[in-house]
């Protein structure tokens, strides 16, 4: 089964860059964004800017955490498979070291 | 209700700044979920399984999260755009009102209310107090009107805002969007006009979703308009370029690994594999330097910018470049080239000259706006020896016509609006023929150029095509291909075929888009003043006629 690890954690690092540069990137905008909310009495556009700015602002930073999330998982998935894969590999050898030591096998 | 104080003392530049943030970070969210969703692809070669494909699952999800952000911020730039300019509008109609008021002269109140305000001469006379009383009804309409726009503009806005749709909601999967589109008939892919309806159809976020997850099937889908196709293959070319890359790597390490083999004593420095992977080699380079040649047009800020329209890497490899948005355009011009055509080196040649065209046509009437188009969509024979095959031409035919159908289904200004030419050089002129004959191409000129034959497999002249395109044809004095005219179907530049015939000047048979005469004729001919080219009379065809006939 192909497994190459250093791309897999390579490819999980991105995803994880991902995540952090759209935190740092929407809370840098978020002012501006908000912003669009304050003054302008009598705007019925205003009310419903005050509410989607907000919950856009956060739900993309909550996107973006999970994002990052998803990127760290995927590298301590990888780092299980490797263990494990490894295990095996180490099992395999003992058993055929053992088979290896049996007269006749 | 906004009343006329809160109008006056309305802000739009926070919305014209915040505009233009949100639109900015719903394109940077773009491009962060087709990254993303790349990663996800990217998974798929480096790990297998049922690990991998959850975590291949998850990073797909967090691209969907970001389509829906772009997708979110982009409606809500344009929303704040719309409101700031309406409302500014609407300023602007007040600061009228408040002019004419003075001169009138009559009073606003902060309500909004106008009253006379005579002169105390004023009310000696019946005539100047009409006149007030008038002009005091004229400023109170302006002020309603204004108040009018400011609402409606706020209303719209207050709407649209609130339907916007936030990353927390559910994703939508592409998957179930694409099992829905149309399946075509008798073997045939769907119109142009059906796909158009489907890709209508879909949510923005469903769009959004299949261009990244699905940009091979969504690029090349005619009848999707020209910026979605552009963004779908875009992906497409990203991928198309890093797999020709590990394609030339493995390619290479197989030639290094049979060199080591003949090194060793263990093969035959004669074995064909040692040929055959460096000829492998060699057409890898060949359609990187393709693939590498749109990259670098699609990303020329220099020139008008340039399309994507459609993507297909595999084997010698297809691709059409738009130069300008064709949707948008009031000329369109289609290239089809000929022998030897693909994603290879003379690809650049091709872009270059769709480039030619439409620089000249826009040059000759600026004011109009001239898209052009090279479209390698096909097959097309690797060698001249291969040119006497009319497969090539009968495969290009469907594909060709359902392309030219496409650009009138998605012109913007409508299917009838744009003036289309069809342009085919060497074997793309006989290509072009024999598409025309089997279908309406909706095209309003045909132009052959260094045809090896008409392409016709039944007509004879150059009435006999359907939808009756006006037919231009040329051909160079000094061009081989003179040996072989009325190979594929009719000689074009006989006078018996009828095509109005121009000169092809003393070109060679690559030489057309370098003679300023030829270029001149085709760029009149794309803007519509065919009337003025060409029209060599019969006495002088014996110029064009074919040396063996």
């Amino acid at each position: 089964m192909e497994f190459e690890y250093g791309t897999v954690k390579s490819i999980a690092a991105k995803v994880i860059t991902a995540g952090t540069e759209i935190t740092d990137y929407i809370g840098r905008s978020r002012g501006v964004i908000e912003r669009t909310a304050q003054g302008n009495d009598g705007f019925a556009s205003a009310k419903a800017l005050s509410t989607i700015a907000k919950k856009l602002v956060e739900d993309t930073l909550k996107a973006a955490g999970k994002c990052a999330d998803t990127g760290q998982k995927v590298v301590e998935s990888a780092e299980n498979y490797r263990r494990t894969e490894s295990t095996v590999k180490s099992e395999v050898n003992l058993a055929k070291e053992y088979l290896g030591a049996v007269p006749g096998m | 209700m906004v009343d006329y104080r809160q109008l006056k003392d309305a802000r739009p530049a926070v919305w014209t700044e915040g505009g233009t943030k949100a639109a900015s970070i719903g394109r940077d969210m773009d491009q962060y979920a087709e990254d993303v969703g790349k990663y996800g692809n990217d998974l798929d070669r480096a790990w297998q399984g049922n690990d991998a494909v959850a975590a291949r699952h998850s990073i797909v999800e967090a691209s969907r999260d970001y389509v829906q952000a772009q997708v979110a911020f982009t409606a809500m730039g344009e929303i704040l755009g719309r409101l700031a300019h309406d409302v500014t509008e609407a300023q602007k109609m007040l600061n009228a009102a408040e002019d004419h008021a003075a001169r009138v002269p009559a009073k606003i109140h902060p309500d909004g209310s106008v009253t006379a305000d005579p002169p105390p001469e004023a009310r000696k006379s019946d005539g100047w107090m009409a006149s007030i009383r008038q002009g005091v009804e004229a400023v109170a309409d302006e002020i309603k009107r204004a108040l009018e726009l400011a609402n409606k503009a706020d209303k719209d806005a207050a709407k649209a805002l609130a339907a916007i749709t936030t990353p927390e909601a559910p994703n939508v999967d592409p998957l179930t969007a694409l099992q829905t589109r149309p399946e075509g008939h008798d073997g045939q892919p769907p119109t142009p006009d059906e796909v158009k309806k489907w890709w209508d159809g879909l949510s923005e976020e469903e769009q959004e979703s299949l261009k990244n997850e699905y940009p091979g099937i969504v690029g090349n889908m005619d009848g999707i308009p020209t910026t979605d196709r552009d963004d779908a293959n875009r992906v497409t070319l990203d991928y198309a370029r890093e797999q020709n890359d590990r394609d030339i790597a493995g390619a290479k390490a197989e030639l290094d690994r049979l060199r080591h083999e003949v090194g060793e004593g263990k093969l035959d420095p004669f074995d064909p594999r040692l040929d055959a992977a460096r000829q492998k080699i060699e057409d890898l380079e060949a359609k990187k330097h393709g693939l590498d040649a749109i990259d670098a047009r699609l990303n020329d800020g220099s020139k008008p910018q340039a399309h994507l329209l459609s993507l297909d890497p595999q084997n010698d490899g297809k691709a059409a470049v738009a130069i300008g948005n064709p949707d948008k355009a009031d000329n369109v011009a289609t290239y089809v080239p000929g022998t030897g055509g693909g994603l290879n080196d003379g690809f650049k040649t091709d872009i270059d000259r769709a480039d030619q065209m439409q620089k000249d046509a826009a040059g000759r009437d600026p004011s109009k706006t001239t898209a052009s188009i090279v479209w390698q969509g096909y097959d097309s024979p690797d060698e001249l020896t291969d040119a006497t095959d009319p497969k090539y031409r009968h495969q290009a035919a469907d594909d060709l016509a359902r392309f030219q159908q496409g650009l009138r289904t998605t012109n913007e200004h409508g299917p009838d609006h744009s003036r289309n030419t069809l342009l085919g050089h060497s074997y793309g002129a006989s290509v072009v023929g024999t598409a025309a004959e089997k279908h309406d191409l909706k095209v309003d000129n045909l132009v052959q150029v260094a045809a090896p034959g008409s392409g016709q497999d039944h007509g004879t002249t150059a009435a006999d095509y359907k939808g009756h395109p006006k037919v231009y044809a040329s051909t160079g004095n000094l061009d081989v291909i003179n040996l072989a005219r009325g190979l594929h179907g009719a000689d074009t530049v006989s006078h018996g075929y009828g095509a109005n015939v121009f000169d092809g000047g003393y070109t060679g048979h690559t030489g057309y888009w370098n003679d300023d005469a030829y270029n001149e004729s085709v760029s009149k001919i794309v803007t519509g003043t065919g009337g003025e080219v060409g029209n060599i009379p019969p006495e002088q065809f014996s110029k064009y006629r074919a040396p063996h006939r």
